[in-house]
């Protein structure tokens, strides 16, 4: 297969040897020729694409690009030039009368011959057995995002990505996929971003991703071994490109409009609520009214992002450089998030092409400012009659101070503290590649990556939880280093009509970190801020704190893997990772990842060769095993660590303690999964989809489990012991609705369904067949989810709410003889996972306007609102209540956890609407300009009385809207592209 | 050719080279691997003292000190008026003995009792094993025995069928002992190793485990023993107040308030205390926080915000005549600032009145407080925490155990005469105790007002049969309401044990 990047000599060869048949059998035919030239380029962007092959349509003659996108062919007057080009439509061009032809090649939609990412390695769409979905930078989520993950969002079957803290710039997104699958810490996926593993993917600008593609099945992500249990996300980014040296830069301003928050009482609401329903609260009125929400939010923040990128070269040296700066202000004043970075990739030829040596440096700098969620708290329940500022109140700095219990004046919280922090990171890595032979190919890889953080704090004086302590100033600061080290000999066979293509590889990755911290108060002057911090009073009498810790790890392993086609119709995939991690115990530091799967592309068959409306009908299943170590360092060793001072012998001394129980055993978590999987593209490729079933387990799941103690020396174990089961079903449906000269309409739909379940938690020795998690803490101390050996995890469990009775109290199922229920007989009463959710996402274009839509749904799932649980009610007049209570007046008890306050999470989100415009340009230096407007998060329609039902998915307490929170809004961009 | 021969040569040695790296051991760097500990003389005692540390929770809000409190009648924490309610409940599940066993304060207390247990085990196997000697090395083991009994103590005292465990290295799940069985481990344990203890108190032996804390341990137990197993030890337990009055090394303070001081470890009342530290033991030793309202800054020169929390319940103060001199170790009445004035807040007079209008609607002015442990300047929550010693034995009460014992002899009359028990009323400012005084309820309120607050109560009143009576916003309670319930969290782990009947 033409893959377009030969070695210069034989390039020039073969278009000369192409010219010379050209020329001969156009003398031999006597009619007359005539000279074309032209270029050949991407439509969309205007990017000049080398090695493009132009075909004299019923010949075999030809021509093709050069590195700078020009061609130059003699062609019988009257006939059809064909273009081609991987990843492109065909285009079929008649000669008439014009000699410069310039081509503008269209990416086609789905073909077969896409290149896929795979682990180490890339193959075709039509080759792959195991369950990957790539999308490409034309298929992202349009606007502006904290993360390039929130690009991805609603576009893959079966990846959940939410963002459950708002808008808040420093805030990142959950990532689930396939359902929950462990019930440590360590939920999300294993990014890659270029080839390192872990990578962060706040360092990567989203202008500059190029593909993200999704290793969904244990077929595909075995390969990856022990971070693979998850899934994994490989992120490719633009690449060095040889050829005229090209700018281009993408700017975008956005706006953030109509917040939405709880709702609780205004000042009048409050007035006449205590005056009906509480009138022993009066002494809680007084005489301003203060809408504490707007006093602590920026009216309209303000965000921009700027890249520009610029690259060019030879044949031999080639580079991508790229510059990103992103500024965004948070709602809440005094949060903001800036971003700088800068990137570059630089690709070098060497010995005659055996050498490739591919480098990639990257610098970035995170400035932030973050965001105390407790201060939106605070704005709800404050009392919306008590005024902001209390000028004689010396005590408290001039704000007004009322009296309570974690009660404070979140101006005064916004106002007397200052926090900073700043993150630097730094990375290189170079790719080294022999091509020995014409298939033998060695890669080598390194990669180093460092990262800095310092966090500083200063509460001043007056800052309301600390008042009279004489301000506190707090540093925090951190180092980590990551450096992975990759060897890889790749080696393709053909025989006749079977293809071989082996990997055999070894990876080394290790990671260190170590960071410090110190705190102290009492200073005499708000002046110095964090920056003298020896001056505060409290060191010198043994009040202030100090600590630092390190750590490291190391990963260890040798894969190998086995691609066979026959014919391109049977497909097999085999392989195998043997992998040590040094977190696990003395026994159990390897393990084996084995995975097997085939594939069968019916269309090839002979007795399908009649249906020419079959692009493609691929029948595919795989097996396979990925393991888990997102944990800690040093939880299988005994270590002694201080445990308290007591008074021996006149003296005060240290003591020390064992620091956990000890593990030897410890070892990996393992995920076995099956995989059957059903590819299509009919008439064309303009439908086509994909239907994935899968099946997994994981076993030996590790957990803290209570232990009795004694014998145990605490009373909690981190060891193996459960196994959880995820099945479902995933669906893609895209089709090309509308296809004509000028318009085109482009929909994708996915489904998603999965149920879980916990099969095991129990063994000889922990024999509690349930674990109860969901701790609400506060004034409800209780669990309000439990997981059950046999059930599926999520589950809500609790009194069931039967209404009010007459006197306007709580009626509950099976209560006892005081009114309430006891633990024995609390039922289940919802599940925080979503029966199924949707995706639909639209893509038009209209001559040189285009516009995306995209919508995204869960339907079913439960959510518990602790606002109303907390107040709902008359009995917390006196500090602010929920809204919701004017709709049930009657009532008149105190909250209580049950049935009540778990509402349907079902919801529909409008999640972005985007219009773009490309003005036809005819300048010699600008080859593109675009604008573009999008307007994200738009609508969410649900029936949740709450903030939004889209909360944490992840982890062992889904499903609950906690009082902390960050508000929602909608954002509205202008963007521009330029490219020169 | 030659150079790509070349090239491959050199990979190839790279790659072999880096192949060997397959070491996956761990490097530590902020603990202290346990091969590397246990080196020196030092490192034995500083593992040993960590069974110490585990007294060292005893009165924090969490622990066994308000479990046992929350349920007498000593103490209770009302809703406040301002809507914010203690916790939903879980108090008032302590007062009014309608205990779920998923309780929080029930399993951090139960928590406090066995990790001590598990503690003092692994201590006494680990300080036996290793092979460095010194001098005190018997005696510490002997300490932490005894440390163990009293923790087994606490244990039966409270939940009366407990699992039981003495060998660390027993990794089966402990059976369940009822409180014979581990009534008489316990006198064993501390009869073995009494004469390896030290018998004169002094400074180096200030907070450790003495014979004077061993003999008033038994005489507690013996004191207990018809209670708990039906047996009458009453003559033990005069025995063994004698063996601790033969010591002669404990007085009968002149001034009550001596004993609570922030510097009370001049006291030589006191037989075995828990030293605090304001700065390493912070965070243990706290009621300031809890009791007080935050216009007791101005009393006290607090900094930080006062929780308000615990108040003595209604009633407990009209124990006290007007002259008792203990009365004082509450709060109530106008409060005064650090110079004697009135602390007026809002406009009002600020007075703590020991009675509470309505249960769950607690004004905060309303509860009298505790102000029986001394508070010093400058306190704050979590930075700077109480330095005063905290008590646990002191001689009165081995006085009183004795005049106890002997009344349910019938002997009241050997003691009643007493110089130093006449001592305890005198320096209260009251007459000394007459025969005719000791009835049932007379002699009940005695020790609440000489013990008030110090962790007898719920003990004394079930002794005296006054458990389980209805009392304060609190209904009446059956028989079964004498022991707690094991903690569900418990429950669930060890198959071994079954629940107390509820």
């Amino acid at each position: 297969m033409w893959l377009g990047k030969q070695k210069q000599g034989t390039k020039k060869l073969l278009i000369t040897t192409l010219l010379v048949f050209a020329v001969i059998f156009s003398n031999a035919q006597d009619v007359p020729s005539v000279k074309i030239t032209g270029t050949v380029a991407d439509k969309a962007d205007n990017e000049l694409i080398p090695g493009v092959n132009i075909l004299i349509k019923g010949t075999q003659q030809g021509s093709v690009t050069d590195i700078y996108g020009k061609y130059s062919i003699d062609v019988p007057k009257g006939s059809i030039l064909v273009f081609s080009y991987i990843g492109y439509e065909n285009t079929e061009i008649l000669v008439s009368s014009q000699t410069t032809i310039d081509v503008g090649l269209k990416i086609s939609v789905q073909s077969l011959d896409g290149v896929v990412v795979i682990g180490y390695g890339s193959t075709t769409k039509k080759e792959v057995t195991g369950s990957i979905a790539t999308v490409k930078s034309d298929e992202f989520n349009k606007g502006t995002y904290s993360n390039p993950i929130g690009l991805l969002q609603g576009k893959v079957a079966g990846l959940t990505i939410a963002k459950p803290n708002g808008s808040d710039p420093n805030a990142g997104y959950n990532i689930i996929l396939r359902g929950t699958n462990t019930l440590t810490s360590g939920q999300g996926p294993l990014i890659i971003i270029d080839g390192v593993a872990g990578a962060d993917m706040r360092n990567v600008s989203p202008e500059e991703i190029e593909s993200m593609d999704v290793l969904k099945d244990g077929a595909a992500a075995a390969i990856y071994g022990t971070r693979g249990s998850n899934g994994v996300i490989i992120i490719t980014t633009k690449r060095a490109k040889a050829g005229a040296a090209k700018v281009e830069y993408t700017g975008q301003f956005s706006v953030q409009v109509a917040p939405h928050s709880v709702q609780n009482l205004t000042a009048d609401e409050f007035r006449s609520a205590i005056e009906l329903y509480a009138p022993d609260k009066a002494g809680n009125i007084y005489d301003a009214n203060t809408d504490w929400f707007k006093e602590v939010t920026r009216s309209n923040p303000f965000s921009q992002k700027h890249n520009l990128a610029f690259w060019g070269g030879t044949d031999n040296f080639s580079h991508r450089t790229t510059i990103y700066v992103d500024q965004a202000d948070g709602l809440l004043k005094n949060n903001e998030s800036n971003k700088y970075l800068i990137r570059t990739n630089i690709t070098q030829k060497m010995l005659g092409d055996i050498l490739v040596l591919d480098y990639n440096i990257s610098y970035s700098v995170r400035n932030y400012k973050p965001a105390n969620y407790d201060i939106f708290y605070q704005s709800f329940i404050r009392n919306p009659t008590s005024s902001v500022y209390d000028p004689d109140n010396e005590y408290s700095g001039g704000y007004t101070r009322l009296e309570g219990i974690d009660y404070y004046n979140p101006v005064a919280m916004l106002n007397e503290r200052i926090r900073e922090g700043k993150t630097t990171d730094a990375s290189g890595n170079i790719r080294a590649t022999l091509n020995l032979a014409k298939s033998l190919k060695w890669i080598n890889f390194l990669s180093i990556e460092q990262s800095d953080w310092e966090d500083m704090s200063y509460k001043t004086k007056y800052y309301p939880s600390i008042l009279g302590k004489g301000g506190e100033a707090e540093i925090g600061n951190g180092k980590s280093q990551n450096m992975q080290y990759e060897s890889t000999v790749n080696y393709t066979k053909e025989i006749t009509n079977h293809t071989f293509q082996t990997l055999a590889g070894y990876s080394y990755q290790q990671q260190e970190a170590n960071d410090s911290y110190m705190v102290n108060s009492g200073f005499d002057s708000d002046l110095y801020g964090p920056n003298n911090i020896s001056a505060g009073s409290a060191l010198g009498v043994g009040k202030a704190e100090m600590g630092s810790y390190k750590g490291s790890g190391k990963l260890i392993s040798f894969f190998g893997r086995l691609m066979y086609n026959y014919d391109e119709r049977y497909l097999a995939a085999v392989s195998i990772r043997r992998e040590g991690s040094s977190k696990f115990g003395k026994n159990n530091k390897w393990g084996w990842f084995p995975s097997a799967s085939l594939g069968w592309r019916i269309n090839k068959e002979e007795f399908m060769s009649g249906a020419g409306w079959v692009n493609d009908l691929k029948l595919r299943v795989g097996y396979g095993v990925t393991g888990n170590q997102d944990f800690g360092n040093y939880k299988s060793l005994i270590m002694m660590g201080i445990a308290g001072k007591i008074f021996y012998n006149g003296e005060w001394i240290n003591t020390y303690e064992p620091t956990s129980n000890p593990n030897p055993d410890l070892r990996w978590e393992k995920k076995q999964e099956l995989n059957a999987g059903f590819d299509f593209s009919v008439f064309n490729s303009r439908i086509s989809g994909v239907l994935d079933f899968y099946y997994r387990t994981s076993t030996d799941l590790l957990y803290t489990y209570n232990v009795p103690y004694p014998p145990y020396i605490y009373p909690e174990l981190f060891t193996n012991v459960g196994t959880i089961s995820n099945q479902g079903v995933e669906f893609t449906l895209n089709a090309v609705a509308v296809k004509s000269n000028s318009f085109e309409w482009v929909t994708t739909a996915t489904f998603s369904k999965n149920s879980n379940k916990l099969v095991k938690f129990s063994n000889e020795e922990f024999t509690s067949k349930y674990i109860e998690t969901g701790w609400l803490g506060g004034a409800f101390p209780l669990n309000a989810l439990r997981i059950e050996e046999g059930k599926p995890l999520g589950t809500f469990y609790g009194p069931v709410w039967l209404g009010l009775n007459e006197d306007g109290y709580d009626l509950f199922k099976n209560a006892n003889p005081i009114g309430k229920v006891d633990p024995e007989d609390w039922e289940p009463i919802g599940n925080a996972y979503p029966l199924f959710t949707l995706g639909w996402s639209n893509k038009l274009t209209y001559t040189d306007w285009d516009m995306n839509i995209s919508i995204r749904a869960n339907i079913g799932g439960e959510v518990l609102n602790m606002y109303r649980l907390y107040y709902e009610n008359w009995q917390s007049l006196g500090r602010n209540i929920v809204h919701t209570q004017l709709e049930t007046p009657e009532f008149v008890g105190i909250g209580q956890y049950s049935s009540k306050y778990i509402e349907s999470a079902t919801f529909v989100k409008l999640d972005n609407i985007s219009m773009g415009y490309n003005l036809p340009v005819h300048s010699r230096y600008i080859s593109k300009i675009r604008f573009s407007a999008t307007a994200q998060d738009v609508l969410t329609i649900t029936g949740y009385k709450g903030l939004d039902p889209e909360v944490n998915l992840s982890g062992l307490q889904p499903g609950i809207e906690y009082l902390n929170y960050y508000p929602r809004t909608t954002v509205v961009s202008l963007g521009v592209n330029v490219t020169f | 050719m030659n150079k790509l021969k070349f090239i491959q040569a050199i990979c190839l040695t790279i790659v072999l080279s880096m192949v060997s790296c397959t070491n996956l051991d761990e490097e530590v760097y902020s603990d202290i691997p346990i091969d590397k500990f246990f080196q020196t003389e030092k490192d034995v005692l500083m593992n040993a003292g960590r069974a110490y540390t585990k007294l060292q929770r005893y009165p924090e809000e969490f622990s066994l000190w308000t479990l046992t409190q929350m349920a007498s009648d000593e103490m209770v924490a009302p809703g406040r008026d301002d809507g914010f309610v203690w916790d939903n409940g879980r108090w008032n599940e302590l007062h009014t003995h309608r205990i779920d066993p998923n309780n929080k304060i029930l399993t951090l207390a139960w928590n406090f009792v066995f990790e001590g247990i598990s503690a003092c085990n692994e201590v006494i196997y680990e300080t036996e094993q290793t092979d460095i000697t010194f001098p005190e090395k018997e005696q510490i083991v002997s300490e932490i025995k005894i440390l163990r009994a009293f923790f087994y103590y606490w244990g039966i005292d409270n939940w009366g069928n407990i699992p039981f465990s003495d060998d660390f290295t027993d990794k089966n799940l402990s059976v369940q002992q009822n409180r014979k069985f581990v009534f008489d481990f316990i006198e064993k344990d501390i009869l073995d190793n009494m004469d390896k203890l030290q018998s004169t108190p002094g400074p180096s032996y200030y907070g450790r485990v003495t014979q004077g804390m061993a003999y008033t341990l038994l005489a507690k137990m013996y004191l207990n023993a018809q209670e708990w197993i039906g047996e009458d030890k009453y003559q033990k337990s005069i025995d063994a107040c004698n063996k601790v009055i033969a010591l002669n090394s404990y007085r009968i303070e002149d001034d009550f308030f001596t004993n609570f001081k922030v510097h009370n470890e001049s006291s030589l009342e006191n037989i075995f205390v828990i030293p605090m530290n304001s700065i390493f033991t912070k965070d243990r030793f706290y009621w300031y926080t809890l009791t007080l309202n935050d216009a007791s800054r101005a009393t006290f020169g607090f900094k930080g915000g006062m929780w308000d929390e615990f108040i003595l319940e209604p009633g407990f103060l009209d124990k006290y005549t007007d002259n008792d001199l203990r009365k004082k170790s509450f709060l109530f009445g106008q409060q005064k600032d650090k110079n004697g004035n009135d602390i007026i807040i809002d406009g009002e007079p600020f007075i703590y009145s020991p009675t509470v209008a309505n249960y769950m609607s607690r004004k905060k002015w309303e509860g009298a407080r505790c102000a029986k442990y001394e508070y010093q300047d400058g306190l704050e929550y979590y930075v700077t925490d109480m330095e005063n010693d905290y008590v646990l034995f002191r001689y009165a009460d081995v006085l009183y155990t004795k005049l106890e014992a002997l009344w349910r002899l019938n002997r009241a009359g050997e003691m009643i005469n007493d110089a130093d028990l006449q001592k305890i009323r005198t320096r209260a400012g009251l007459a000394p105790l007459q025969a005719a005084d000791l009835t049932n309820a007379e002699f009940l309120n005695e020790l609440g007002r000489e013990f008030a607050w110090e962790g007898h109560r719920r003990q004394d009143q079930i002794r005296f049969g006054a458990w389980g009576t209805s009392g304060w916003n609190k209904p009446a309670s059956g028989p079964n309401a004498k022991l707690f319930p094991i903690p569900q969290q418990v429950l669930s782990t060890n198959s071994n044990l079954i629940q107390n009947p509820l």
